[in-house]
C-alpha cells in the first residue's frame, strides 16, 4: 500500500481496538485504593479514628484471621485474580476489531465486517435475480459465506453467483474474493 | 485516530493484571487455615507486628504519588480531535480551512449518494499533520463498492476545493441508522 506514514498510522489504529477505557477505569480504581490507603495511614498517624479501619487493626487481622475475615479476603482476592486476568488478556490480545484495511489508491479505507457481507449479499442477490430477503451473507476475516433463497421454479445458477460475488469482492480488495462459499437453499419461497 | 500511547496503555494493563493477580493469589492463599498449617514449618509468622508511626508517612507518600501518577495517566487520554483541517502559514500571515468546509463538501457529495445513508466527517492532528476520518454509513443490503467510487469521487472534489490531499481515513460502516434505513425497492 503506497499511502503515507500518517495514513498507514490511522488505518491500523482504526482497525484495532484502544484501551484507553479499560486503562481509565483500572487506574481510577486504582487510584481510589490508593487514596484510601493514604487516609487511614495519615489518619493513625494524626491519632485520629479510622473511616473503615486502621492499619495496625488490618495487619493484626491478616496475621490472625477468624472465619469473618478469611471469607471476605477470599471473595476478595478471587474477583482479584478474574480481574487481573481479563486486563492481561486486554493487554496480550490483538484486540482487533471487526473490520477490514483495503486496499486504496488515495486515502486509508476501512470497511466494516458487516458491510462486507452487505455487499456480498447484493451482489450475489443481482446475479441470481431474487429479492434482496431471499440473499444473506456472513463475512468472517478473509472467507465469506453467501446464502441464497431462490424463488420457486426459477432455478439459480450456483457457480454464476459465486462469479459474481468474487468479482465484487474483489473490485474492492482481491484478498476478500478468494474464499467464498453460496449455498442455494433446497427449498424456494414464493415471489 | 486520537494520540493516546497504545503501547503504555496495553504495559499498564499488562502490569495492573499481573499485580491484580499476584495480590488475590497471595491474599487467597494466605487466608487458607490450610495454606498456613502447612507453611508453619518453614515459614515462622509473628504473633504480632506494631505498625510504626514513621512507615504510615511514607505509606501515605507513596498512595498519594500514585493517586497522582493514576489519574493524571487517566485524564489525558483520548485528545487529538481538531477543528482545524488545513493551516498555511506565509510569513505573518496564516490561512485556516475549518473542519465545517471539509464537512460540507464530503456531505453534499454524497448526499445524493447510492446506498449513503449518513456521513460524519471529523478531523484529527496525527503526527502533527491534519487528517480528516470521513465515516460513511452504507445502508443494509447496499453494495460497498459504489458507495467507495461515490466516496472516491467526493474525496477529489475536496481535493481540488482545498488545493492539497490531505490524509484521510474512509470508514465505510453499518450502525444503527443504516439498520433503520429502508431497503431500496425500485431501481
Amino acid at each position: 500500500m503506497r499511502n503515507g506514514p500518517v495514513e498507514r498510522r490511522i488505518r491500523r489504529r482504526s482497525v484495532h481496538r484502544s484501551r484507553s477505557t479499560a486503562v481509565t477505569v483500572s487506574l481510577t480504581v486504582l487510584a481510589l485504593v490508593a487514596a484510601w490507603v493514604g487516609t487511614e495511614s495519615v489518619l493513625r498517624a494524626l491519632g485520629r479514628g479510622p473511616l473503615l479501619a486502621d492499619p495496625q487493626t488490618v495487619v493484626d487481622v491478616a496475621l490472625r484471621p477468624d472465619a469473618t475475615a478469611t471469607t471476605i479476603a477470599e471473595v476478595g482476592a478471587a474477583a482479584l485474580v478474574v480481574v487481573g486476568v481479563v486486563l492481561v488478556v486486554l493487554a496480550l490480545g490483538p484486540g482487533r476489531r471487526h473490520r477490514s484495511a483495503v486496499e486504496h489508491h488515495r486515502g486509508a479505507v476501512v470497511v466494516d465486517t458487516r458491510i462486507i457481507a452487505t455487499t456480498a449479499a447484493n451482489a450475489a442477490r443481482t446475479a441470481a435475480g431474487v429479492p434482496e430477503a431471499n440473499a444473506s451473507a456472513t463475512a468472517r476475516g478473509r472467507s465469506t459465506e453467501v446464502r441464497v433463497v431462490p424463488l420457486s421454479g426459477v432455478p439459480v445458477d450456483e457457480a454464476a453467483v459465486r462469479e459474481a460475488v468474487r468479482d465484487r469482492l474483489s473490485s474492492l480488495d482481491e484478498r476478500f474474493g478468494r474464499r467464498v462459499r453460496v449455498r442455494v437453499a433446497e427449498k424456494g419461497t414464493l415471489a | 485516530m486520537t494520540k493516546s500511547n497504545r503501547t503504555l496503555n496495553r504495559v499498564i494493563l499488562l502490569v495492573l493484571g499481573l499485580l491484580a493477580v499476584l495480590v488475590g493469589l497471595t491474599v487467597g492463599a494466605g487466608a487458607l487455615p490450610a495454606v498456613r498449617d502447612a507453611l508453619r514449618p518453614t515459614v515462622t509468622f509473628p504473633r504480632s507486628v506494631d505498625v510504626p508511626a514513621s512507615s504510615l508517612w511514607i505509606v501515605a507518600g507513596v498512595c498519594a504519588v500514585v493517586v497522582v501518577l493514576a489519574l493524571a495517566w487517566a485524564v489525558t487520554r483520548g485528545g487529538g480531535g481538531t477543528a482545524i483541517a488545513v493551516r498555511e502559514r506565509a510569513g505573518e500571515d496564516a490561512v485556516t480551512v475549518n473542519v465545517a468546509l471539509v464537512r460540507d463538501v464530503v456531505e453534499h457529495e454524497l448526499a445524493g449518494a447510492h446506498d449513503v445513508v449518513g456521513t460524519r466527517v471529523d478531523t484529527y492532528l496525527v503526527r502533527r499533520q491534519r487528517a480528516a476520518r470521513i465515516r460513511v454509513a452504507v445502508r443494509r443490503g447496499g453494495d460497498a463498492v459504489t458507495v467507495l467510487d461515490a466516496v472516491d469521487r467526493a474525496v477529489a472534489v475536496l481535493d481540488r476545493t482545498l488545493g492539497r490531499q490531505v490524509p484521510v481515513l474512509v470508514h465505510l460502516t453499518g450502525g444503527t441508522r443504516s439498520a433503520l434505513a429502508r431497503a431500496g425497492r425500485v431501481r
